[in-house]
């Protein structure tokens, strides 16, 4: 499985962390972007947008989006956005 | 994409989710407002408060000021004003922002349109829920009415299970007939939509479509203004139903048949109201052309002008078509006698394509 570097993970959870809209102070790999973070559909694109400018990455495909459902799961993304995000699949 | 007065498919975050802004920011909101088209005199609705315009625009109290200091039409007193839905949908659609909710919401449009040709005919299943209520504040006035026009997604080669409904109530009294309840329900379906790849054979029906998706801006208008086809013209912004009345309208001048069909784009964010035009191509065949989709993603950050080309004959499977008449909308609801605006949110999960 790849997986980003600390310093990237880091700053990947502090945006998801700053832009939940719980207000969250820090987040976990296993943690849930929906239940537990309590993002939606609007929020979870303004988060790709934003992952994508600070990451320079392509545009998450819809397919993928959907795929994503935790906080590891953008992790291992952005680690290897032509792979598979979501563990076992 | 359309904002129908009576249905909603979007719910923004509470105002709190506003954040200051920068000089940059500033300058993509007051370049979108210089070359908006704003809603003439006689349609207009300033309706729209501070709080909600926030909402809206998900943007500062400053870029509102600001906005209001370089000619936003309103009414009211300084900080009391009135806005008019539609110029702050429009302003906010071309803002550069990147977190108006109008802007998501074509953005959503764009990227699917910026992604490789195979994603927009391929076989798409999902699960579609529908949670609807009525807006009055106090809840149904008396003898309230539902009626769900029935999707028809064979139409583009798709299909669909049939409804569940939230009791107490019976799906299968629900969509297509006017159903009698005095609460909120929930309507759940899996979808199927594909695609196909087709070209337009007439000449004139292919000059046409790009004048009209690069001679004109692509705007939410009110229904009263979208259509009428011959007012728009001069008006020069278009929404999905008035560029279709237009096109419409020119291809039949030309001596074509057409239609215009109504439905939903199943996007990442839930639903929108859509309209395309259907003509009758020179081979007999009926084909979608959809110059609104092809303006959106010709006008985003992402152009794709494959994309705006496969807008002119093909189905994109995002589309679900529904059988219901231009004028009306796809979920009505009436109660006290006054026909009402219904919440409607919106669930879309679980996508398989291939």
């Amino acid at each position: 499985m790849t997986v980003p570097s600390d310093a990237v993970a880091d700053e990947l959870r502090g945006l998801i962390a700053r832009m939940s809209p719980k207000n969250v102070k820090s987040v976990s790999a296993g943690e849930r972007l929906v239940e537990d973070l309590g993002y939606d559909s609007l929020t979870l694109i303004e988060l790709a947008v934003a992952i994508e400018d600070r990451f320079d990455l392509p545009a998450i495909s819809e397919e993928e989006a959907m795929r994503i459902r935790t906080v590891g799961d953008l992790e291992r993304f952005i680690a290897n956005p032509h792979g598979s995000a979501v563990n076992g699949a | 994409m359309v904002h129908s007065q009576t249905e909603s498919a979007t719910s923004g975050p509470p105002a709190s989710a506003a954040v200051v802004t920068s000089d940059e920011d500033l300058g993509g909101w007051l370049e979108s407002l210089a070359q908006l088209v704003s809603t003439p005199a006689e349609f207009r609705e300033e309706t729209i408060d501070r709080r909600t315009a926030l909402d809206m625009l998900r943007c500062s109290e400053a870029v509102i000021d600001a906005l209001v200091e370089n000619g936003l039409p309103c009414s009211g007193a300084a900080g009391e004003e009135r806005f008019d839905r539609w110029d702050l949908f429009n302003v906010a659609l071309y803002s550069r922002s990147r977190r108006s909710i109008p802007e998501l919401s074509a953005l959503v449009v764009a990227r699917a349109a910026a992604e490789k040709p195979p994603t927009w005919v391929e076989r798409r299943e999902v699960r579609l829920t529908l949670s609807l209520q009525c807006t009055r504040p106090d809840g149904c006035a008396d003898h309230p009415e539902w009626l769900v026009r029935p999707p028809q997604p064979e139409r583009f080669d798709g299909s669909i299970t049939p409804w569940r409904a939230s009791t107490p109530l019976e799906a299968a009294t629900v969509v297509g007939t006017i159903v009698h309840a005095r609460t909120a329900f929930e309507l759940a379906a899996t979808v199927v939509t594909c695609g196909a790849a087709r070209s337009i054979r007439s000449a004139p029906v292919r000059t046409l479509f790009w004048e009209i998706v690069h001679g004109m801006r692509f705007q939410v208008l009110p229904h009263a203004l979208a259509i009428q086809t011959d007012r728009i013209a001069r008006h020069g912004a278009v929404d999905c139903t008035a560029v279709a009345r237009l096109l419409g309208a020119r291809c039949e001048d030309a001596g074509l048949e057409t239609r215009v069909e109504k439905g939903l784009l199943l996007t990442m964010l839930g639903i929108d109201n859509h309209a395309w035009l259907e003509v009758k191509d020179d081979d007999g065949q009926w084909k979608p052309i959809d110059c609104s989709l092809a303006m959106i993603s010709l006008g985003s950050a992402i152009p794709n002008p494959a994309f705006a080309q496969f807008c002119l004959g093909s189905q994109f499977n995002r589309v679900l078509p529904f059988a219901c008449p231009l004028e009306e909308p796809i979920i009505e609801h009436t109660c006290g006698a006054v026909r009402r605006a219904v919440d409607v949110r919106v669930s879309i999960s679980g996508l398989h394509s291939n």
